[in-house]
């Protein structure tokens, strides 16, 4: 009784916090319009919040939809379409008191459709259902069932109660009518590049160009955002990228390349303002191909090459090599493991061990077969840092004899090939997390699969235990440990051989005002920003000659 | 010049009064290029090994340099630590998670001199059932400091006077508390710690995180830094001084609460003595001299013992290239003197003089900060002086100008000054920009709960300097306890 008078009282001051934040958006003196259009490095698969598992997609999905919850920029758990929740003395059920004032975007003219319970009952289904495919399941396993209490009530009922529960309503609510499927959501979909949701911005259109189009949501529940429109532009190099943000075609790079940094750095009129610290690059492995399911083989791959060096060569020095599936920034990073040492000699006694011997043109053989792998690249990373990368990496192999075939790939293409078809020996790519640090899709064997973050079909009971025990456990510090323990099992197991940890900076012109970026979801707080009115004078002219 | 002959040269402020250390010319895997990169802890290593060989003068003078800085860094450190892992341990106890929290957040306050909130924490660690028998004497010891530091003095002695033990780490409690307390001499204290690491050093193979704490606590209390900093370079300082095994599996760490404290004071003491050697030879007399001064004139009425030995004299009129810096020097005494305005009138005036020059003015910015004085006209002429330079003349202003928020309280506007004083080409480098800026910038970011940012800086810096460790651990241990987030991954 107690527990649920707290948390009415928390309740209504978080209503008192919200109805702040609605009123301030229309009086913070801000000016409305202007329009901002920014560079991603590729285009979007889908642009819905349940099939997409890449960064870009996830940053325009953040424009469109909300969550049951949302979090502010303390970090702290805000409501966004709950007005506000209770949740039940055991912690095994959530009961979410749904706002009567939003609606679902529609075109101009159009009358809008009201959001109401039915609709997070139904985003719930379509997630879990078997036909879906998506990364999120496993993360809502959690879940025993939703229930409709009325059409703005909605009560979910878990299996167990486990941390930080609340955070995980964060996830995106879709409208029922939306999916063409009706109860579950493929890539083939309309949906899924029609978007309609209920954020501070809707989608216009998508160009020919690949230019994605948002417009100002003017009735969005928290009010207007303040700028007009926002466009995501797709470059294939982020060189290119960079020009476009300093001749100011564009006015915001998401990520800016490496090498540009001391040139937007030096330049008054740009900001540059890093993000995102939770992401790693790596090179991961197809434990599908025999030669790669053996650990030795693996391990000689992460000795043989000089992570060091290449990170000073080709980044100078930005960033830092790691040991692990963690980012350092991350609280699960453990310390004691440190980076495997370079040690080309020790990687050729490993191969010998797994049974390879030096053969002919200096390349390794076994049963009369060369040591050769497939190396697929997104062309999305095409980036000069990264094809050096790449290179020295085939080099650094060919020194103990293994050849590496390398192949660029349209970032769309080579998603397919990799998560898809699982065509690959080895790939290269880089993983985002938010702060809960969940390396549960990564490497835990029920996430073998089309389209499932386990890739390269790494399976270990072992770490599959331990993941579900740090999802059961209702304890920080057994959790803690537990991570530590992964760190350490996967350092050893090398699924990946892991590179480094690379700051990421998104860098914008000095006209956009009051930007806060979210560090995993970038466009968490966009409705705010804002460009002064004489700034958006200029803009008119400039186009205007 | 070379960059590194170049900072060496600004850092002793010896650009024309001596000719730089040979070692400063010499790649970074020198000691003189260590130093350039702010890795103090590699110079101290490097030359330490190289002086058993050698012993030259100009190793001497960046060794005395880089204990100068490793101490200042090391302050920094105990200062935060002290805040994080007040913050970690008082939830986890909160949250139950521990049967030792509440004797190592004790151990947290009473080094805060917080020994009135310690007493209660002491009561209940001993209260519960079963508490292992050295923990208890331990908790015990530290009751008396409590009691001590509340002014029961008496009733402090009563609690351990018929105390034995033969578990060396309660006996370095032991002996440091009866010292405290009166009952025993300094230095026969600091002797008996000496023995007691040994011992424990020929049975377990190393000395223990706290006996090494006590004995490092009563050699810097007796002014000398040698066999304290001989233990020092054996030790693995980031190592906890002890780690609870629950029954569940569950691993808890728990760090020296003073150990950072510590090391800064040894530097500290070495650096004033290897000066005071250096002041004695022509070609450093000047430099040797002044820092020499400048220790004293931040870091008052400490180190008593040291002063004392070393000796406070500026040896002869000071040079014009080191003028601004004798300034500064004389109006911080000036203002801890009680001559508050007349100490800021001198710092002011001095901006006037050095309008254009970023380096003293960021050093004027750093002196006002250390008295917490307002400094007007500096700020304003630093100010005015940054929106007219770039690169890193307006980085160096701009960071002054944050240390000085900071130290009137102006967090928000502190933290802006230091990012856009620091160098994002390597943003969390210890090498490009300098650590006690990145501490700083890490502390506000952890108040702003931006963990991810705060860790990735004392990642960086827990390689160079272990203590830093002790705010990364519990930083990631109330980190993982706040994070919000539902779990989600993408690819890039």
């Amino acid at each position: 009784m107690l527990m649920n008078r707290l948390s009415l009282i928390i309740v209504f001051l978080w209503l008192l916090a919200a109805g702040t934040a609605v009123a301030s958006s229309n009086k913070d003196g801000r000016p409305e319009g202007g329009s901002l259009s920014y560079g991603e490095y590729g285009r979007p698969a889908t642009l819905d919040p349940i099939t997409s598992n890449d960064m870009i997609a996830l940053r325009i999905s953040e424009l469109i939809f909300n969550g049951l919850v949302g979090i502010d920029e303390k970090q702290e758990i805000v409501p966004e379409l709950a007005k506000g929740w209770d949740i039940s003395k055991d912690g095994g059920t959530y009961t979410f008191y749904l706002r009567q004032d939003v609606k679902w975007h529609s075109a101009p003219g159009q009358e809008s459709r009201v959001f109401t319970a039915k609709d997070v009952v139904f985003t719930y289904n379509v997630m879990m259902s078997e036909k879906t495919v998506t990364p999120l399941k496993l993360r809502y396993e959690f879940i025993d069932k939703v229930t409709r209490v009325d059409d703005y009530t909605v009560r979910f009922t878990l299996k167990r109660p486990i941390l930080n529960a609340l955070a995980k309503f964060t996830f995106k609510i879709i409208p029922e009518f939306g999916p063409a499927a009706g109860e579950y959501l493929r890539r083939d979909d309309p949906f899924v590049r029609a978007p309609i949701g209920t954020g501070p911005y809707r989608l216009k259109e998508t160009k020919a160009n690949g230019d994605i189009v948002l417009v100002a949501n003017e009735q969005y529940f928290r009010g207007r955002p303040n700028l007009d429109k926002l466009v995501a532009r797709p470059f294939a190099d982020q060189n290119i990228m960079n020009e476009a943000l300093m001749f100011n075609s564009i006015d915001m790079t998401v990520l800016v390349n490496p090498r540009n940094i001391p040139e937007l750095q030096g330049d008054r009129r740009f900001v540059l303002q890093a993000y995102n610290a939770l992401s790693y690059s790596f090179f991961g492995y197809n434990l599908r191909n025999p030669v790669l399911a053996d650990k030795r083989v693996r391990k000689a791959f992460t000795m043989a090459i000089n992570r060091q060096e290449m990170l000073d060569s080709f980044f100078n020095s930005r960033g830092k090599v790691i040991s692990g599936p963690f980012a350092p920034g991350s609280w699960a990073y453990n310390l004691d493991v440190r980076p495997l040492a370079w040690s080309p000699k020790k990687a050729r006694e490993l191969l010998k061990e797994a049974g390879f011997k030096a053969g002919k043109g200096g390349f390794m053989y076994k049963d009369g077969q060369r040591l050769s792998l497939s190396l697929k690249v997104p062309i999305a990373k095409e980036s000069e840092a990264t094809k050096r990368v790449v290179l020295a990496f085939r080099n650094y192999l060919k020194k103990i004899g293994v050849e590496i075939k390398v192949s660029f790939l349209e970032w769309q293409a080579w998603k397919e090939t990799v998560f898809l078809n699982h065509d690959f020996d080895v790939m290269f790519a880089s993983w985002v997390f938010d702060d809960a640090a969940d390396i549960s899709s990564l490497f835990h064997s029920a996430e073998i699969g089309e389209w499932r973050n386990n890739f390269g079909a790494y399976s270990n009971p072992q770490v599959d235990g331990l993941i579900a025990e740090a999802k059961l456990t209702l304890d920080h510090e057994k959790k803690r440990t537990i991570y530590r323990r992964l760190h350490e099992i996967l350092a050893d197991e090398s699924p990946y051989t892991f590179l480094w940890t690379l700051t990421n900076y998104a860098g914008y012109n000095k006209k956009i005002r009051r930007v806060r970026i979210h560090p995993y979801k970038f466009f968490t707080y966009a409705d705010r920003w804002y460009i002064r009115l004489k700034d958006q004078k200029k803009d008119k002219k400039k186009k205007g000659k | 010049m070379s960059n590194t002959q170049k900072h060496c040269c600004v850092l002793a402020l010896l650009a024309v009064l001596v000719p730089c250390p040979a070692w400063s010319d010499s790649g970074p895997s020198q000691p003189g290029g260590y130093l350039d990169r702010h890795r103090y802890q590699s110079v101290i290593n490097a030359v330490t090994a190289e002086r058993e060989l050698s012993g030259d003068m100009d190793s001497l003078m960046i060794l005395a340099m880089a204990l100068r800085e490793s101490s200042e860094l090391h302050e920094l450190i105990q200062r935060h630590a002290l805040s994080v892992q007040q913050a970690y341990l008082g939830r986890i106890l909160k949250a139950g998670a521990s049967r030792f929290a509440g004797l190592y957040l004790a151990e947290v306050l009473l080094q805060t001199k917080d020994a009135g909130k310690a007493g209660p924490y002491l009561d209940r660690f001993l209260a519960q059932k079963d508490v292992p028998a050295k923990f208890a004497q331990i908790a015990r010891i530290h009751k008396a400091r409590a009691l001590y530091l509340q002014g029961r003095t008496e009733q402090a002695r009563k609690q351990i006077s018929t105390m034995r033990t033969t578990d060396a780490e309660v006996r370095a409690e032991l002996v440091s508390a009866r010292t405290l307390l009166g009952m025993q001499g300094l230095r026969s204290s600091a002797l008996e710690l000496k023995d007691i690491a040994d011992a424990q050093l020929q049975v377990q193979g190393a000395v223990s995180i706290r006996v090494l704490n006590r004995l490092l606590e009563l050699y810097g209390s007796l002014g000398e830094f040698s066999e304290a900093w001989a233990r020092l370079r054996e030790a693995n300082t980031g190592a906890p001084v002890f780690m609870e095994q629950r029954r569940d599996g569950a691993e808890l760490r728990f760090y020296s609460a003073g150990l950072p404290g510590n090391i800064a004071r040894i530097h500290r003491l070495a650096a004033m003595e290897f000066f005071a050697i250096l002041r004695k030879i022509d070609t450093y007399r000047v430099p040797a001299s002044y820092m020499l001064q400048e220790i004293e004139a931040w870091f008052p009425d400490r180190d008593a013992a040291a002063k004392k030995k070393a000796g406070t004299a500026q040896a002869s009129p000071v040079p014009e290239a080191l003028r601004p810096m004798q300034d500064i020097v004389d109006a911080v005494e000036l203002i801890r003197t009680g001559d508050g305005n007349s100490g800021e009138l001198m710092l002011d005036q001095a901006a006037g003089r050095y309008a254009r020059d970023p380096e003293i003015l960021t050093r004027l910015l750093q002196a006002c900060a250390r008295v917490k004085a307002r400094c007007e006209t500096v700020r304003s002429t630093a100010a005015a002086l940054s929106d007219s330079v770039r690169g890193d003349a307006f980085r160096l202003l701009q960071s002054g100008l944050g240390v000085h928020s900071l130290s009137l309280g102006n967090e928000r506007e502190a933290l802006e000054q230091l990012e856009a004083g620091r160098d994002k080409s390597r943003k969390n480098s210890i090498e490009v920009n300098q650590p006690l800026n990145l501490m700083r910038i890490a502390e506000l970011y952890r108040k702003a709960g931006v963990w991810s940012e705060h860790l990735e800086i004392y990642f960086e810096l827990a390689e160079e300097f272990p203590t830093a460790r002790i705010i990364y651990d519990a930083a990631q241990g109330i980190y993982a306890m706040e994070q919000n987030s539902a779990g989600e991954v993408k690819v890039f």
